[in-house]
């Protein structure tokens, strides 16, 4: 089945002339995404100047960077930007910040989905984010506005040094290229959903079948791994619910079996490590993209009783919600700790899937690790229904933690920040203010350490403290 | 044309998916974006839903909350609206 609909994601690289930068960075990712097996159906790259000549060949210099690279520099022509090219972009990537500046200004309606190359590098680094591709540009867009110092440009020779200036510029450009690549492959939805094998690895992600599959020389020690770190989501053999979700994560040295890996369909790596990172993200955003308009899903970690009251803690990747998941579970049940899906009655759909350790990388990734292994608490048995939501932040000067009551509005605002899909809830805004009030509001949680949290969970959930 | 630079004539537009409003502030979703306006923006909002032209909005903006202290408030109307165009909340019609 091929995919159906437009593009998932459409990209749109922009410079002055679109002879040099922009014209490099359209054949460059083109490469490296048809390299992951991702077709131009799925993510389209193109590329325009804000002061181009149509219908002009690039630079000789971009020429032999794009060739130096492996892709593919024939049959470009620039073009000139207009509205309706800017308009049709979902995500729009800039050569350097001053041509930023002249697209917003020019363009202000589309600077929230802009990008300058050196920032979309850095927003992106080092870790997977484990949201839909639709929603990649409002997230970049918060997590520039919460960074304190961005690198706007590439700091290059100058450019005097022209041969040494172009040929580092063009390296950055294909190692943005390959990077991103690498992330939106591993996210976007599967071109065929292929008839899960009987040997499937089956999983329950709130309420989301997903299957995964194996397939390799060196998979090996992935199989063990994943079967590990999902245990808590693992569902028996003989369970006869469908599967929504199908995945193929192939691990080989050889890149004619990952070529043919990815034209399936399949994501494919040379290393374990790299497999077991993208899996975790892989699982989560394709089972939220099964949930569209369904419950409420929020990046959020939840905790529960054993009466099965949850407290959901809502942050933004890499603030804290693992670690505090990882130390509140080891004495209470750990339902999740990035992906809290609660249905309109507030009940809540368990995913207790790994979490990512922060203090620990291999090879440049987070490391992943089972709830089983860091010995966390199970999820009761009885019916879990969110009772509190709390927006959790980090600070050195509380002495104990500190809870403050937010306004409906300014609390829905931060809410609203961390959800998927909100524009398909079906009431939107006011399926989530109705969310939260019926969990008597909002309130802002700082704290300094985790472990300083443990005492307040009986009064958070809502027993005598 | 950036809207710093927008003549008094040109006509703005409010649009918004969904809106909650509580103490004359509002929430509004448009598109994908969710931006909690303030009550001055929160009635620049609604003075647009239909159109309006940037001198009379100015003149009713100025009408409700009185002139801004020490500034050209042409110039503080038109920073407004380049926020809420960059939001999503606003458009600048033809």
């Amino acid at each position: 089945m091929a995919a159906e609909g437009p593009a998932r994601l459409r990209v749109l690289i922009v410079d002055t002339r679109n002879s040099g930068r922009s014209a490099a960075g359209e054949r460059m990712l083109r490469r490296h995404l048809q390299g992951h097996g991702v077709s131009a159906d799925s993510i389209r790259v193109t590329s325009a100047g804000l002061d181009a000549v149509d219908g002009e060949p690039m630079l000789e210099a971009a020429r032999i960077e794009i060739e130096r690279h492996g892709a593919n520099a024939a049959g470009f022509r620039t073009r000139s930007l207009s509205s309706a090219i800017v308009d049709a972009a979902d995500l729009i990537i800039t050569g350097t910040k001053d041509e930023w500046d002249v697209l917003a200004s020019r363009h202000p309606h589309v600077s929230r989905r802009a990008f300058s190359l050196s920032e979309l590098a850095f927003l992106y680094d080092g870790a997977v984010r484990a949201a839909p591709l639709a929603e990649h540009a409002a997230m970049l867009a918060r997590r520039r506005d919460a960074a304190r110092s961005i690198p706007l440009d590439f700091e290059l020779p100058p450019i005097e040094h022209y041969v040494e200036h172009v040929s580092q510029l063009g390296d950055r450009i294909d190692q943005a290229a390959a990077w991103v690549s690498s992330i939106w492959a591993a996210l976007l939805p599967a071109p065929t959903v292929a008839e899960p094998s009987a040997d499937a690895m089956r999983l329950d992600a709130f309420g989301v079948r997903v299957a995964v599959d194996f397939a390799g020389a060196d998979v090996a020690p992935v199989v063990a791994a994943a079967r590990r770190m999902w245990s808590r989501c693992l569902v028996a053999g003989e369970d006869d619910a469908p599967v929504e979700a199908a995945l193929e994560v192939t691990v080989d040295r050889d890149p004619a079996v990952l070529a043919e890996a990815r034209a399936r369909g399949g994501l494919a790596y040379d290393d374990p490590s790299h497999a077991i990172h993208f899996l975790t993200s892989s699982i989560t955003v394709r089972a939220i993209e099964r949930r569209v308009g369904g419950p409420v899903l929020m990046h959020a970690a939840g905790i529960a009783s054993p009466t099965g009251e949850v407290v959901g803690f809502i942050a933004p990747s890499g603030t804290g919600k693992t670690t505090l998941a990882r130390t509140l579970g080891a004495h209470y049940g750990y339902v999740t700790d990035e992906t809290l899906a609660v249905d309109s009655g507030l009940g809540v759909l368990a995913y207790p899937k790994p979490l990512s350790i922060l203090d620990r990388t291999v090879g440049g990734l987070k490391e992943e690790w089972g709830p089983e292994s860091l010995d966390l608490v199970p999820v009761p048995d009885a019916p879990l229904r969110l009772t509190r939501l709390l927006l959790i932040e980090r600070d050195i000067y509380a002495d104990r933690p500190v809870l403050e009551e937010l306004p409906l509005l300014e609390g829905l605002a931060h809410l609203s920040e961390q959800i998927s899909y909100l524009a398909r809830l079906p009431r939107r805004l006011h399926t989530l203010a109705d969310m939260v009030e019926g969990v008597g509001g909002l309130a802002r949680l700082r704290y300094r350490e985790a472990r300083d949290v443990i005492p307040l969970m009986p009064q958070l959930f809502g027993r005598a403290a | 044309m950036p809207a710093t630079e927008l003549p008094g004539g040109a006509r703005v537009r409010s649009v918004w998916d969904d809106a909650i409003e509580r103490d004359g502030q509002m929430l509004v979703l448009a598109g994908n974006e969710v931006s909690l306006l303030s009550p001055v923006a929160t009635a620049l909002v609604h003075a647009a839903r239909d159109g309006i032209t940037l001198d009379a909005l100015g003149a009713r903006l100025v009408e409700d909350f009185g002139a801004p202290e020490g500034r050209d408030p042409g110039e503080v109307l038109r920073e407004f609206v380049t926020a809420l165009v960059q939001r999503g909340v606003i458009v600048i019609e033809g």
